[in-house]
């Protein structure tokens, strides 16, 4: 198809940028075959412009609307169901902060400085029934409190499991490694080379 | 026409702008919005899919389907940033084209004796002059002359036509939906009023034999 074909179409749907319109039209003026297939083209154009349209019948229109209608219930069960579990989760927030700050303070232990209390109230938080048991035995009754170079003490998860009974006798056996420490801020070496941890070994 | 509830929609939404409608559905999810639009745009789309397949009950289920793809698809993919006509007419021009493209590729392959019909492959094969008449009498019964002449006009003709008329639709935006070049798409427009022409010669020709 020759481009004057296309440029024919293009002018009768405006198509066509300004400059290109003159172009054409200057054509139009010395072609007379392109005049006569423009407006016989025009024409056939024109009387389209008097297309008339069908109508879908009811019953589908009906049923489109009756989408309409779920989606909007949908939408209300989605945002009923974002509040719930919006409203779960403040709360699941709410009993986790409050449980962290009812833990701090529990810990009272007389004669320590406050950075050690601070450590050893995280130990209590984190030790189970099994460990409290341990605690009531005479060798932790002889036990004083200690730290590491870090102020932390280590446990590890694995200590916590079900047979409560090995699990003493580990701790009852860490603890005889231990020494004691009567002055935590003037023996650093001390410290540094005492480490409770996790190991079965 | 409009809709049946029509009277309910307030006249205040007749006024106003498509993306108006559009932003009172999306945003404060308006039903009386998406009404008003389905009101004004429901018959042209409704004529493009049925022009372009042919058959009521197809055009029914494609129709309903565009809809509901519509109202799912508004939230999320439309993003008011072109027309919502021109996106509607996106959805319902794949839908068709989806369609006729499947009603090319299904052909019975199965040669064999069918025990429970009795009949094998060629006894199997639809009249095709039977289901053509039926549904000139259906075009006949619900279409203007000129609707049907559009309907005899090739597919891709037919598709240019019909996405200009009605929705007045750019080439440039026509050549994408079909993607293809915005010189093909104004040609395919040229052949289309060629044959458009040629056949209301015939028709005009016709009427003064016949009287």
């Amino acid at each position: 198809m020759s481009d004057k074909n296309i440029r024919s179409v293009a002018y009768l749907y405006n198509e066509m940028d300004p400059s290109e319109k003159v172009e054409f039209e200057r054509d139009l003026k010395v072609d007379e075959n392109l005049l006569i297939e423009v407006e016989t083209l025009r024409k056939v154009s024109r009387k389209l412009q008097d297309m008339d349209t069908i109508q879908p019948p009811d019953d589908v229109v009906n049923s489109v609307l009756r989408s309409l209608e779920s989606r909007k219930s949908a939408g209300s069960r989605r945002s009923q169901k974002f509040v719930y579990f919006s409203a779960a989760a403040v709360l699941m927030l709410g009993l986790t902060v409050g449980f962290i700050l009812s833990g701090e303070g529990e810990i009272d232990m007389p004669g320590q400085p406050e950075s050690e209390s601070a450590s050893i109230g995280t130990f209590q938080n984190v030790v189970p029934a099994s460990m409290g048991n341990a605690n009531s035995t005479s060798e932790t009754d002889k036990l004083m409190p200690w730290v590491d170079h870090n102020d932390v003490l280590h446990f590890r998860d694995g200590l916590y499991g079900s047979d409560a009974s090995s699990v003493d006798s580990i701790f009852r056996q860490s603890f005889q490694k231990l020494t004691p420490i009567t002055n935590p801020s003037q023996s650093p070496t001390a410290r540094q080379n005492l480490h409770l941890t996790g190991s079965q070994r | 026409m409009r809709l049946k509830n029509s009277d309910h929609i307030p006249r205040s939404y007749e006024q106003m702008a498509d993306k108006d409608l559009v932003h009172l559905f999306r945003r404060k999810d308006d039903q009386l919005a998406f009404r008003e639009l389905m009101n004004r745009h429901q018959a042209k789309i409704y004529s493009y899919i049925f022009s372009m397949i042919q058959n009521r009950e197809t055009a029914n289920d494609i129709f309903q389907e565009t809809f509901t793809k519509v109202i799912t698809k508004m939230d999320d993919t439309y993003n008011e940033q072109g027309k919502w006509i021109a996106w509607v007419m996106r959805i319902a021009h794949n839908a068709t084209i989806d369609h006729i493209r499947k009603q090319k590729r299904f052909v019975d392959v199965k040669g064999s004796y069918d025990k429970e019909s009795k009949t094998d492959f060629y006894e199997r094969l639809p009249d095709e002059d039977s289901i053509g008449q039926q549904e000139k009498l259906e075009l006949e019964e619900s279409t203007s002359s000129l609707l049907k002449h559009i309907s005899n006009l090739p597919e891709e003709q037919r598709t240019v036509v019909m996405l200009r008329h009605y929705y007045e639709m750019p080439f440039k935006e026509i050549a994408e939906l079909t993607d293809v070049s915005i010189n093909t798409a104004l040609g395919r427009m040229r052949y289309a009023l060629i044959n458009l022409r040629k056949m209301f010669d015939e028709e005009h020709e016709k009427e003064s034999n016949s009287v």
